[in-house]
């Protein structure tokens, strides 16, 4: 099969062909040509480098892709009449010219197509000999274009999320293996569910090094150690059907609940950025209950304010790094060291009134990698409420499967702070998907897929 | 960290909630001590012949971190500028921080008034009985008299008013007089009163006769008047209750106003129980959580930490209209150990504020020199002496020279003995007393006791927060380094403003302003403020520095 190299309408496996560049068979065609390079080299890497005459080396600050700029000489073939032949390098210039457009390349041989998301470039040679545009016309192209190749959607297929974390299967979170995931580079999620989040904020967090799996993300605070004025009590609502109930004989503030964040078992993997939440409820509504996490016995964090509520939901108490203080990973330049979790103490005083407190458990999410946390308004304007990361945006999609961004009362939009999730290739992946103010019950299926990223072309299967 | 740097932009108003990173040429935004978030730029290619519903002023503009969800700059957008050039058709964002909503309102404020030039004699007042200013003890005091050879008719009174109030649209708490008579008689007395606007008197709070001693005149919110009335003129009264007579050249009263208002909770409630006004004087923490529970109600007053302080001010009041950012720099002046800050807005759309103590031996942040550092140093506002000026009662202005020991200075001089270097600071008008001054001189002494540093530090590399533990990469400093305390590792010890008791000989700063670009993905830290002097900053290409203590000075435009 000869090398495939179109523009195309869409990534997909049989996409519309707009103009084909390698049409060998055509006539008033366009064919790559054999003794010239077709360049499809990686983007340029652009990087910010701080340096100065005080430390050896430089330090890169940060770095980033450039777009890439595909160079490639088509020769027109079987040109049937001048007119024809200019009509098909009217046809290229046309494709050339759109602001933006889908260049497909499958090479000789090759399994699975890229896809490149191409820019205007309408500027390229144009040649032939004795003016005559039938006789070796020729054209060289140098097509800018975004710094990745697309593959095919994979589809993950159709997951669901347990908003408990003591549930058997995906409690509070989904994996992703590593051999599931294609491609050179992280590549964006795409998630979309039919069940219902009207009214819903939702933490996404991801871990995507090391073995996240390995990694324990929350503590039942009946396992924990209880503190001053609270016991544990059995509650169906809770997770796991038991929580602990602080009464605040002591009212001002004191530990309430004790426990080594995020993990007592120590690992390298432990080492990291945790955002912390406790799942909390009150007795009764009308009291006034504040609470901040202490660290290493001596680190307060910010104060939080108990939501006013009989209903569980979780309460952000800030973040956490583990290890605490430091950031050093190595011994030396020697291997891994592994990493310990941190005592910290979740402390509770009651304000005003006589109601109690009641946490579930103790959550730390992953911040280190991507965390969004995206609220959406009570009234949805379509049946699917979608996580788009590749166009990094939050939306319903409308039954005609079009794309709505408006409550359907109007002027309620949903929003997304932080960074929408991506998966790594060649590495295990796990994705946190956690409904705040949710029951232990609920679940949410999302179906779940991602474009790999390829910096050249691809393996049939990677 | 050699990936892209993990920031978001967002816009959002009531057409949207829009996600713009990708669409940026570039972003860059800062923060500082005073004020908190500053201002945030970024440019955006889109059409200008038509204005985006996401970029109307006012539009919400937030910046965040997409590793963990965290905010590093919140504000809103200006009006955006457009061009059109060689790069395209670009929209020039210019955001400003919560800092920005301190000049939104430009008021009058009186929170304690001892001056009397805004004591005017009142329409029902007795035209033969005269008021004047004078001079008790030092003091500014406001003459009551009946010339001698006036027929003084029995129930004719004196009266003079202050009227300030009713223009500042602020209500009376307190009014004292401190009084005293040329003469004794049981026949006439000295009457202070309480007046909803400017009319005649309606309600007594406190009299004496005249016993040629004198004494105080109190009335205080809800002990002596309810509070569920607005008043907001106070009167005095000099009253002949016995017979007409004709008076000798001893028909005199005069006393010592003070004159104080009622101030709201940082809640947003007034503060009309009488305990809050037991004293002739206000603190500047007072007069912070009355600003925010009145004015700056953009800002979460009721979850604001506001550092109590022990510094009794007796006069502060402006006759010109001012915007709370004046008040705030004011309130500097008298605590330039203490800092505002506004940060990023809660659930309930208000930004986060505190006034603080600038902390003075707890070292946040340690950070290596290599990547970048500048300080020109400078001895130019190393003073000895500070001469205050300020302008007392009948507008007459007055100095007060303060002094201390610098020991750079002591041998200095060209025959090796004291070189004197006075510096000189206008008060401003309504903050005009002599504890006032003393106390503003004081401060700004305290301050210049050490050369400046006037220092710059970039940071490239992650940092580690001691207080948190932990560590911090360079587009999240603009949140959380002003205000705190930074020590330069590789740098000659040089002392500073601080003070500080923890210091061990090496170099610590304040952290007064940080920047972060995303194309160079560097922080630029300003520690102890911009260079010092003039040709320090045209030598080093910035801008020089206003030193708190002189903004006070700084009348608002």
């Amino acid at each position: 099969m000869a090398a495939v190299f179109q523009f195309v309408d869409g990534i997909a496996s049989s996409p519309g062909v707009l103009l084909d560049l390698n049409d060998a068979t055509g006539v008033n065609a366009f064919a790559l040509d054999a003794d010239e390079p077709l360049d499809v080299s990686p983007p340029p890497l652009r990087k910010a480098i701080a340096s100065t005459m005080a430390e050896d080396g430089e330090h890169v600050t940060a770095s980033k892709y450039e777009d890439r700029t595909i160079k490639c000489t088509v020769n027109l073939i079987r040109a049937a009449s001048t007119d024809a032949a200019a009509t098909a390098v009217q046809n290229l210039s046309r494709q050339l010219a759109k602001e933006t457009n889908l260049l497909k390349l499958q090479l000789h041989g090759a399994t699975s197509p890229v896809f490149f998301r191409t820019k205007r470039a309408s500027a390229y040679q144009l040649s032939m000999l004795r003016n005559r545009l039938t006789e070796a016309g020729q054209a060289r192209l140098e097509i800018q274009a975004e710094p990745y190749a697309l593959g095919l959607e994979e589809s993950l297929g159709t997951i669901t999320v347990n908003n408990d974390p003591a549930a058997g299967t995906n409690p509070l979170r989904f994996d992703i293996a590593a051999a599931s995931v294609d491609g050179d580079e992280p590549t964006p999620l795409y998630m979309r569910t039919t069940s219902s989040l009207a009214g819903a904020t939702v933490l996404i967090a991801t871990r995507r090094r090391g073995a996240p799996a390995s990694g324990v993300y929350f503590v039942q605070a009946e396992n924990a150690t209880n503190g001053t004025d609270t016991t544990d009590q059995a509650d169906a609502n809770a997770s796991g059907g038991n929580e602990v109930r602080t009464t605040f004989g002591t009212s001002a503030y004191a530990d309430r609940i004790t426990a080594v964040l995020p993990s007592a078992t120590a690992g390298a993997d432990l080492a990291g950025q945790y955002r912390v939440f406790v799942r909390h409820q009150k007795s009764a509504t009308g009291s006034v209950m504040r609470g901040r996490l202490r660290v290493a016995g001596v680190i307060d964090g910010p104060e939080v304010t108990i939501p006013d509520s009989t209903t569980y939901q979780l309460v952000d108490y800030g973040l956490l790094q583990v290890p605490f203080g430091s950031d050093v990973d190595r011994d030396g330049y020697g291997s891994p060291l592994a990493a310990v979790g941190v005592s910290c103490a979740v402390r509770l005083t009651r304000v005003s009134g006589s109601g109690s407190a009641d946490s579930d458990y103790l959550l730390t999410l992953p911040a280190d990698a991507e965390f969004a946390v995206v609220t959406w308004p009570s009234t949805p304007a379509g049946p699917a409420w979608v996580f788009d990361g590749p166009n990094d945006d939050v939306y319903w999609r409308g039954t005609a499967g079009t794309a709505h961004n408006v409550g359907a009362t109007g002027g309620a939009f949903p929003s997304c702070r932080g960074g929408l999730p991506m998966v790594s290739p060649n590495q295990d992946n796990r994705v946190f998907f956690v409904v705040v103010a949710g029951a232990i019950t609920q679940a949410t299926a999302l179906v779940t897929s991602y474009w790999p990223r390829y910096l050249t072309v691809r393996p049939a299967s990677t | 960290m050699s990936l892209r740097v993990p920031i978001s932009v967002r816009l959002i108003n009531q057409r949207g909630d829009r996600r713009i990173t990708r669409q940026l040429r570039d972003v860059s935004y800062d923060a500082g001590a005073p004020g908190g978030f500053k201002s945030a730029q970024m440019s955006l290619d889109r059409p200008i012949d038509y204005r985006p519903d996401e970029l109307t002023p006012y539009t919400k503009c937030v910046i965040e971190e997409t590793r963990n969800g965290g905010v590093l700059w919140d504000g809103r957008l200006d009006d955006p500028g457009r061009s059109v050039g060689g790069s395209g058709q670009i929209w020039e964002l210019t955001a400003v921080g919560g800092a920005a909503h301190a000049h939104d309102r430009t008021l009058p404020h009186v929170f304690v008034d001892k001056l009397p030039d805004e004591w005017k004699p009142a329409t029902a007042s007795a035209k033969y009985i005269e008021t004047s200013e004078t001079d008790s003890n030092g003091e500014d005091a406001i003459q009551q008299k009946a010339p001698e050879g006036t027929t003084w008719t029995q129930n004719d009174y004196g009266e003079v008013v202050y009227r300030r109030l009713p223009d500042t649209g602020q209500r009376l708490a307190r009014i004292v007089a401190d009084w005293d008579s040329a003469t004794s008689t049981p026949n006439n007395t000295i009457e202070i009163g309480v007046s909803v606007g400017v009319s005649d008197f309606s309600a007594i709070v406190d009299w004496a006769v005249w016993d040629g001693i004198g004494g105080n005149l109190i009335g205080v919110i809800t002990t002596d008047w309810s509070a569920g009335t607005q008043y907001d003129v106070p009167y005095v009264l000099a009253l002949r209750g016995g017979a007409t007579v004709v008076v000798g050249n001893n028909a005199a009263q005069w006393f010592l106003p003070v004159v104080r208002t009622v101030l709201y909770s940082k809640s947003g409630s007034e503060r009309t129980a009488a305990s809050n006004y037991s004293s002739n004087t206000v603190r500047a923490y007072e007069v912070i959580e009355d600003l925010l529970g009145r004015i700056l109600t953009e800002f979460d007053g009721a979850g604001a930490l506001v550092e109590t302080d022990t510094f009794d001010v007796d006069q502060w009041a402006y006759r010109q209209a001012v915007d709370s950012a004046q008040v705030l720099a004011d309130a500097m002046v008298f605590h330039p150990g203490k800092r505002w800050l506004a940060w990023e807005r809660n659930e309930s759309g208000k930004y986060e504020f505190e006034w603080a103590s600038w902390p003075t031996s707890t070292v946040r942040y340690e950070v290596p020199v290599i990547d970048g550092f500048d300080s020109p140093g400078s001895t130019a506002d190393l003073v000895n002496y500070v001469n205050v000026l300020y302008i007392g009662g009948q507008g007459r202005p007055r100095h007060r020279r303060r002094t201390q020991t610098v020991e750079l200075l002591d041998t200095a001089g060209v025959t090796g003995g004291q070189l004197i270097r006075e510096a000189y600071i206008d008060l401003a008008e309504g903050a005009g007393s002599e504890a006032n001054a003393i106390r503003a001189g004081d401060e700004h002494l305290a301050e210049h006791a050490f050369p400046a540093s006037g220092a710059t530090i970039t940071i490239a590399r992650p940092v580690l927060d001691r207080q948190t533990g932990r560590i911090l990469m360079p587009w999240e400093l603009p949140r959380h380094m002003p205000g705190h305390l930074i020590k330069a590792l590789g740098v000659q010890s040089t002392r500073d403003v601080l003070n500080a008791t923890g210091r061990d000989g090496e170099t610590v700063y304040r952290i007064t302003d940080v920047s972060f670009n995303a194309e160079s993905a560097v922080a630029i830290c300003s520690l102890d403020g911009a260079p010092a002097t003039l040709g320090h900053a045209v030598a080093s290409g910035r801008a020089p520095r206003a030193a708190a203590s002189q903004a006070i000075g700084r009348r608002a435009a």
